[in-house]
């Protein structure tokens, strides 16, 4: 069971360092460098500002502790298959789980520790006094927190009695918060000693639960959920393909999917705008797309750069539309109704122009807010519509053949 | 002749898993067709459907082949497929609607039959849900749904009763009995041979890509076993007979 955690992790690690290489491209790397720098700079300018008379400052302490304490997660690696695949090892999973906890401590104490040494000047204010040991027990607090956090998720890997004195609030809100309140207004010792006592009561019941059931459900929709946001961060760098694409109802925007009628010429249309709406990728890409565009011409009072910019954004955001096109292909039903792809094609194409209608309409709109030029921004409207028609009707025909 | 399958020769890629296919199904008939796992039933059923090309050979349905009029051709089919295939973006009801434009039926009149057919299945409640909601036994009756509002002449059914509830078993072999009356006809696969050999008017038995016996139940009794035979004991023994050789 160990060794299976170990060969997990080396295929986790090689994942995860496969992906970095994306994220930490020379661009990004020199944009992290100042960014970090810039704050670095503002918070030592900000420290100077303090003192100790401010009443806000102790709970700005507690406030910021209790956001450290919730960075980072039990890591399991387990895979949905290990239901059923592991079910007869079931007693052994205890040391699987152990060795994940070991892997879990060993990444998050770190981060606590580093964490909590950038607030110690602000600790330091609120205390009104420099002494190293009085620094060490919050660090020890916020460490230890964290350990009782994860010590928790190991804890509810097994299927344990519901209890209000440790469930989930109490464990990551409550106790953390009652703690912190006594580190910082009361005596920074005093919350060590508790929050041993905390780590030894939960430690005590993970020894008198590790024979219990185990949660298989909670194991696997935690691990997942911690994932998913794990490929949700790689996926901002790069493609991601075990994200798949959720969807969301979004009944706000039902007025625009019910912009075409139910005819049997606008079987597609119907579909391909509900699909674009409501699968998070391509809605994500066309609004993020037509905001970004939008507060950069309602800010643009150059009035060539305005018409150059909307040009680019409309060029964009139909660009990345266009392969949605393909996006029904898996359905076996698309090939089956008796439409012809040629009026698949069309459906799409009358999709695509509804979209750049609006985006052309509100870019309308913020390049005059941005030039305040009637003139310009109608020019730009003109061969923005002129680019979209060019796009839509020959581009978009031409690259759904090459496919 | 509802469906007309001749020397049929088809399959995925350059090499043919059907070799050389031909049978029929007239109106109001249901034929079962059935065949081992890689026999060569789906590869059938793509074909009629349109998904694949055949190589040689040609399919039509009431005379008309996919190369004469396509739409015309598509128009006739409803399929129900082995594993339900829905849209992940669409509710119940825009699937209901999906399938009306496709087919360009009356809203109204065809309102009035899914509804009959939802309550049916117990799914009139659950018309504002996606796909992602439903187990896989709703996700077959959706299929079912959908396909039996069309007014199709022919009725293409991929193992349809795994994952079906009894009663949704019960209800469909009804649906497909008021089918036929209405001069549709069925083909349907499956491995579940004691109902097929309740409700078939005819088997089409498929065996490495070719068809190894055709002939209703009674014809299949006289050739391969006697009186007491089920269709499984002729399938089993003729089954083992063709590894043997």
């Amino acid at each position: 069971m160990k060794a299976l955690f170990s060969k997990r992790l080396s295929a986790h690690v090689t994942e995860v360092t496969g992906y970095l290489k994306y994220v930490l491209n020379d661009f990004f790397v020199i944009a992290l460098m100042f960014f970090v720098g810039g704050l670095a700079l503002e918070y030592s300018q900000i420290l100077k500002h303090l003192n100790y008379g401010m009443w806000w400052i102790k709970p700005l302490v507690v406030i910021l502790g209790l956001l450290i304490v919730q960075v980072s997660h039990f890591t399991t690696l387990v895979q949905k298959p290990d239901y059923v695949f592991l079910l007869p090892r079931e007693k052994d999973f205890y040391s699987y789980l152990k060795s994940a906890y070991n892997y879990s401590l060993l990444m998050a104490i770190p981060v606590q520790i580093a964490c909590g040494i950038v607030l110690v000047p602000l600790i330091n204010i609120s205390r009104n006094s420099y002494d190293i040991i009085g620094i060490l027990a919050y660090l020890i607090t916020f460490t230890m927190l964290k350990v009782s956090m994860i010590s928790f998720d190991l804890l509810t890997s097994y299927h344990i009695p519901k209890n209000y004195l440790y469930n989930k609030f109490n464990i990551r809100v409550a106790y953390p918060t009652v703690l912190l309140i006594i580190a910082v207004f009361l005596n920074s010792y005093l919350a060590v000693g508790l929050v041993i006592v905390l780590n030894l009561f939960i430690y005590h019941l993970i020894i008198k639960s590790k024979h219990n059931p185990l949660n298989w459900n909670k194991i696997i929709n935690s691990e997942n959920s911690r994932m998913l946001n794990v490929y949700k961060f790689f996926n901002m760098f790069t493609d991601v393909p075990q994200l798949t694409t959720s969807v969301k109802r979004r009944s706000y925007l039902s007025f625009l999917m019910g912009i075409f009628k139910t005819n049997h010429d606008n079987t597609f249309s119907y579909l391909y705008i509900r699909g674009l709406l409501r699968n998070n990728e391509f809605s994500g890409l066309y609004i993020r797309l037509s905001l970004i565009g939008i507060i950069l011409l309602a800010f643009i009072d150059n009035k060539i750069l305005s018409v150059v910019i909307s040009l680019l954004f409309i060029y964009l955001i139909i660009f990345q539309l266009i392969p949605f096109y393909k996006h029904f292909e898996g359905n076996a039903f698309v090939h089956i109704y008796p439409i012809s792809e040629k009026d698949k094609v069309l459906g799409f194409k009358k999709v695509l122009s509804f979209l750049s209608c609006i985006v052309l309409v509100v870019f309308f709109i913020a390049s005059f807010i941005g030039t305040g030029s009637l003139v310009y921004s109608l020019l730009s409207l003109i061969l923005n519509y002129l680019l979209s028609v060019v796009m839509v009707r020959i581009y978009m025909s031409k690259r759904i053949m090459k496919s | 002749m509802a469906l007309k399958v001749s020397n049929l020769v088809g399959g995925y890629s350059q090499v043919p898993v059907l070799k050389n296919i031909s049978f029929d199904i007239k109106d109001g008939e249901l034929v079962g067709l059935i065949g081992l796992n890689g026999a060569g039933k789906s590869t059938t059923i793509n074909h009629i459907i349109g998904l694949l090309n055949p190589f040689s050979g040609s399919i039509s349905i009431n005379g008309v082949s996919s190369k004469d009029d396509i739409n015309q051709y598509k128009q006739q089919i409803a399929y129900i497929p082995e594993a339900p295939i829905l849209y992940e973006e669409l509710t119940l009801k825009e699937h209901i609607e999906m399938t009306m434009m496709a087919y360009g039926l009356n809203p109204e009149k065809t309102w009035d039959r899914a509804n009959e057919l939802l309550k049916r299945f117990r799914l009139d409640n659950k018309l504002a849900w996606f796909p992602s909601n439903f187990s896989k036994g709703m996700k077959q009756k959706v299929m079912i749904v959908c396909a039996f509002i069309t007014n199709a002449k022919l009725f293409i059914i991929d193992e349809p009763f795994l994952g079906l509830d009894p009663l949704a078993v019960n209800d469909l072999l009804d649906l497909i009995d008021r089918q036929k009356q209405n001069g549709s006809s069925i083909l349907m696969s499956t491995h579940v041979l004691d109902t097929a050999e309740k409700f078939c008017d005819r088997f089409v038995l498929i065996h490495n890509g070719q068809i190894r016996t055709e002939g209703d139940f009674k014809s299949l009794k006289a050739q391969y076993g006697n009186d007491d035979s089920s269709l499984n004991d002729i399938y089993l023994s003729l089954a083992k007979e063709d590894s043997k050789s």
